[in-house]
């Protein structure tokens, strides 16, 4: 639970003390000299780089949303990084008035964080400081941002009214690495026959999501480049069970694909990546990911060869019984395929039939009779999730469910009636999970 | 708004099933790329213009990269250290680096490499000699020692700086620094299949390429016969990337007009400032060159955020017959807007058109080409210029200041001074900052244009 505090002033002026001694080891240690600059025309630097950190300072992650409930612990992230922003504005203050202006919210929380570090600060601030809307004063306008695994504030501090900038305060708190928080994810539009009972989102995860897996109904495994974790879905978030990093050497791959197996009536999981020729079975009996065994392809049904991935690439080399040879895309141990050229194949006992609908690259069931398929159309911004009917997908969409960015890996399950899709979902700041669970408007 | 109304009409019509999507890289499918010259060899080396770059690009792997701010990024190497007070660099290799042939990359392949682009016509290479202890000697082939250099194991490779100044692994960034291998191999992401000099370069994707394989599976590098083919050829199915707009642009290119200050009329510090004030910059972009900048420095704002050009030279005359090498990537109206804009000092202009690599040491009065940087990074472009011409002595003082200094702050201060000590003198006269396109059929994505004007397909994918 680390916490880092900087003013940009403060590390420029300290960092010219220590410029003597330059012994830089890292593959960034050509930039270091940048942030070694010294002296007054360093500290100029520095404020003149403060709006490009403000936005850099933005690009950032969260996974501290759930220290954000008000009257929380003060051990929680954003009340500590309300502790030691308030501690910054009281040195920088010198008896000036303060006001403390909305914060401007960068993370996914809809603005509620914002809210409350604004709440938290004014607590914080409230005896050690006036604070005033008016006449001089200085007045601080702050970001609230996210970047996997940290949840970050950086601050402007001007001088009101002649709007002098005083100081650039930045701080970080270290969210907690065991739990991934989930918070509503606003409405998931979409007209159909299914209603979305419940939307919700983590941070941005650190990593590149390749596929995942629920397991019953409160786990979920996540199928890394480099890794496997297993999380418990609770209330609060997924809370991290487990996590075995993926035995190397890993070959470089531009856009790696992976793929989940899980045996029935076994709680172990095949997985298989494309930057590593191994498939390799992890059991999770208690909640712990344990490595039992390997083999040179995935095992994967009426496929006698299995799994392979065709090195450097996503492409899934395989001849399946009823579904023909590959490359694919994705598969579905029940009979269907993306093909490489973006189509849905269905088993047949020809071997296979192409259908006429396009798709991305994401695929899993919904139970028997619902098909999820990420949307297919080109870079954007956006991205959806196409629900088919499993048994005839060539018919339209039975429902769409728009996301916020290109889906890269999706799991379903099906229930008592009621349905649950978690989305591997990649947006600027990184890739989110999202769990959607859904039930049918009408029973 | 009738087309926006309708487009929405046509949307709606589509039904709730419609939302904007990202389908992702895909790997496969090939690209056709017609560019208006292929270089002779794919050798690394200086040459100049849209193909050669491609060429570059594709076939060849440096040990160093230079990312958007300037800074070295990893490429063959994956990292490095410094030591006794920034001098000494060690750089280690990627485990699993390759060349096309199979063979490993090897720290001795990477020495070599580097003691050839030492002795190379880049400036980049220059620089380096420069600054290695013993280059200077080794470059003008004056001893065979290069004490700057020397490989402690088969991964690492360990450069001496006779000081320690900033960013002094960047020239390790230029094409003509890339590592190959004794057979000539290179490591770029595209293996060179079936090359037809000068004419027709096809290629396939290398699996073993440091940063991965890349998506396509081919790529067929074409020299069209003319600019005004290319039009026609992508229409056709022929070429699916090629110079030219909408698509791909960076502004990463700088219009240059040099004049010769040892040859009359322009020995005269008026005549060519003349010159500098005759040319309109404004209209040349507002009608000749879309999307370019009006008030350029030598650099485009990528390398360094312009401060301005300062008090504009006051109007006069000149006079006399000159010669003005065009660079045949110059759009032709735009030279022709400049020799309109001498021809009304009272200059009389013949045009000798050149190769955009011949441009560059003309023997003419003045020469006008579109000049990108060799390393994408400001001081090592700055000391690229004072070589096209030559270039008041406080520039040289300005240049050499900045690539020493270590604070990158006052770096960069220096480097203002030096650009503005460049332009002093009007010699070196930017007219415009251009931007380099590339028009790319629907359906083509992840191409780029790197800020040396350079075309990258390593990303590039098609739709299926």
């Amino acid at each position: 639970m680390a916490l880092d505090f900087v003013s940009l002033t403060v590390l420029a002026s300290a960092s010219s003390s220590s410029s003597a001694a330059p012994e830089l080891n890292s593959v960034a240690a050509e930039r270091k000299p940048a942030l070694r600059a010294g002296g007054r025309a360093c500290a100029r630097g520095a404020r003149e780089r403060a709006p490009a950190t403000l936005l850099a300072l933005a690009a950032l992650a969260f996974a501290a949303a759930v220290a954000a409930p008000r009257g929380e612990s003060a051990e929680a992230p954003l009340a500590r990084l309300a502790d030691s922003l308030a501690d910054g504005i009281v040195a920088a203050a010198r008896g000036r008035a303060v006001e403390i202006a909305a914060p401007e919210d960068r993370t996914v929380s809809g603005g509620s964080l914002a809210l409350d570090l604004q709440s938290l600060l004014r607590a914080r601030l409230e005896g050690r400081v006036r604070l005033s809307g008016s006449g001089p004063r200085l007045r601080v306008d702050s970001v609230l941002a996210e970047s996997p695994g940290r949840l970050w504030v950086s601050a402007r501090l001007t001088e009101e009214p002649a709007g002098r900038l005083v100081d650039v305060l930045a701080s970080s708190a270290e969210a907690d690495p065991m739990l991934l928080s989930l918070i509503p994810a606003g409405p998931v539009a979409g007209t159909g026959p299914l209603a979305v009972v419940a939307s919700r989102r983590t941070p941005p995860v650190e990593g590149r999501v390749l596929d995942l897996a629920l397991v019953g109904e409160e786990r979920v495994l996540v199928l890394f480049d480099d890794a496997l974790a297993l999380y418990r879905v609770d209330d609060a978030g997924l809370a991290l069970l487990s996590r075995r990093e993926l035995p190397g050497p890993l070959e470089p791959v531009r856009f790696p694909g992976g793929t989940i197996v899980l045996p029935p009536a076994e709680a172990a999981a095949w997985v298989l990546t494309s930057r590593s020729p191994r498939a390799r079975l992890y059991g999770f009996d208690g909640g712990r990911l344990e490595e039992r065994q390997q083999a040179d392809a995935l095992p994967w049904p009426r496929t006698p060869g299995g799994l392979r991935y065709r090195p450097g690439t996503n492409l899934i080399d395989a001849a399946v019984e009823d579904l023909g040879e590959g490359p694919f895309l994705r598969l579905d141990a029940r009979g269907i395929a993306i093909t490489t050229e973006g189509r849905l194949r269905m088993a047949s006992a020809e071997g296979g039939r192409t259908l006429d609908v396009r798709a991305g690259g994401a695929l899993a069931r919904l139970g028997a009779e619902l098909l999820a398929v990420s949307a297919a159309d080109p870079p954007g911004p956006r991205d959806g999730v196409m629900l088919l009917d499993a048994r005839d997908p060539a018919r339209p969409a039975v429902q769409t469910l728009p996301m916020d960015g290109p889906v890269r890996a999706l799991a379903g399950r099906a229930a008592d009636g009621r349905m649950r899709l978690a989305a591997a979902v990649e947006e600027e700041r990184g890739t989110h999970l999202v769990l959607i669970d859904l039930a049918p408007l009408t029973p | 708004m009738k087309g926006r109304a309708l487009a929405a009409a046509a949307l709606a019509a589509l039904g709730p099933g419609i939302v904007l999507a990202a389908l992702g890289p895909r790997y496969g499918g090939e690209l056709r790329v017609g560019v208006l010259e292929l270089p002779a060899t794919i050798e690394p080396g200086v040459e100049r213009g849209a193909g050669a770059g491609l060429v570059s690009t594709l076939v060849h792997e440096t040990l160093v990269r230079v990312d958007d701010d300037g800074f070295p990024s990893p490429g063959l190497a994956q990292g490095w250290t410094s030591a006794a007070s920034g001098r000494e660099w060690t750089l280690r290799l990627r485990d699993g680096a390759s060349f096309h042939d199979g063979r490993p990359v090897s720290a001795a392949d990477a020495a070599r490499s580097i003691r050839r682009f030492l002795r190379s016509s880049s400036p980049a290479g220059a620089r380096l000699a420069d600054a290695l202890e013993g280059g200077g000697s080794f470059r003008l082939s004056l001893a065979d020692d290069l004490p700057g250099l020397f490989v402690p194991d088969a991964k690492r490779v360990v450069l001496r700086f006779l000081d320690g100044g900033a960013l002094p692994l960047a020239p390790l960034a230029a094409p003509a620094a890339a590592v190959t291998a004794t057979t000539g191999a290179g490591a770029g992401p595209f293996v060179p299949t079936t090359p037809t000099p000068g004419r027709r370069l096809g290629l396939t994707a290398f699996s073993r390429h440091v940063r991965g394989r890349p998506y396509l599976d081919r790529v067929e590098v074409v020299a069209l016969p003319e600019a005004s083919a290319a039009p026609s050829e992508m229409p056709s199915g022929r070429i699916d990337v090629t110079p030219g707009e909408p698509g791909p642009s960076r502004l990463a290119a700088t219009l240059l007009l040099v004049l010769d200050p040892h040859r009359p009329p322009f020995d005269q510090l008026a005549a060519r400032a003349a010159v500098a004030a005759a040319i309109d910059r404004g209209e040349l972009v507002r009608h000749l060159l879309p999307g370019g900048d009006a008030a350029p420095t030598l650099l485009v704002p990528g390398l360094l955020p312009p401060l301005g050009l300062g008090e504009p030279p006051p109007p006069g005359r000149a006079s006399g017959t000159v010669t003005l090498a065009v660079g045949r990537d110059v759009p032709p109206r735009a030279s022709q807007r400049v020799v309109a804009h001498l021809s009304t000092l009272g200059l009389r202009v013949a045009v000798v058109p050149s190769s955009p690599a011949a441009v560059l040491s003309a023997p003419t009065h003045a020469r006008l080409f579109i000049w990108s940087p060799e390393v994408p990074e400001a001081g090592l472009a700055l000391r690229e210029l004072s070589g096209l011409a030559p270039s008041p002595r406080a520039a040289g003082a300005e240049i050499a200041a900045a690539l020493a200094e270590p604070d990158v702050a006052r770096r960069r201060a220096r480097l203002h001074r030096a650009e503005a000590a460049l332009r002093s003198e009007w010699v070196l006269l930017p007219l415009a900052s251009v931007p380099v396109s590339f028009r790319a059929r629907p359906g083509v994505h992840g191409v780029s244009v790197d800020l040396a004007g350079r075309l990258g397909l390593e990303d590039a994918w098609v739709e299926p």
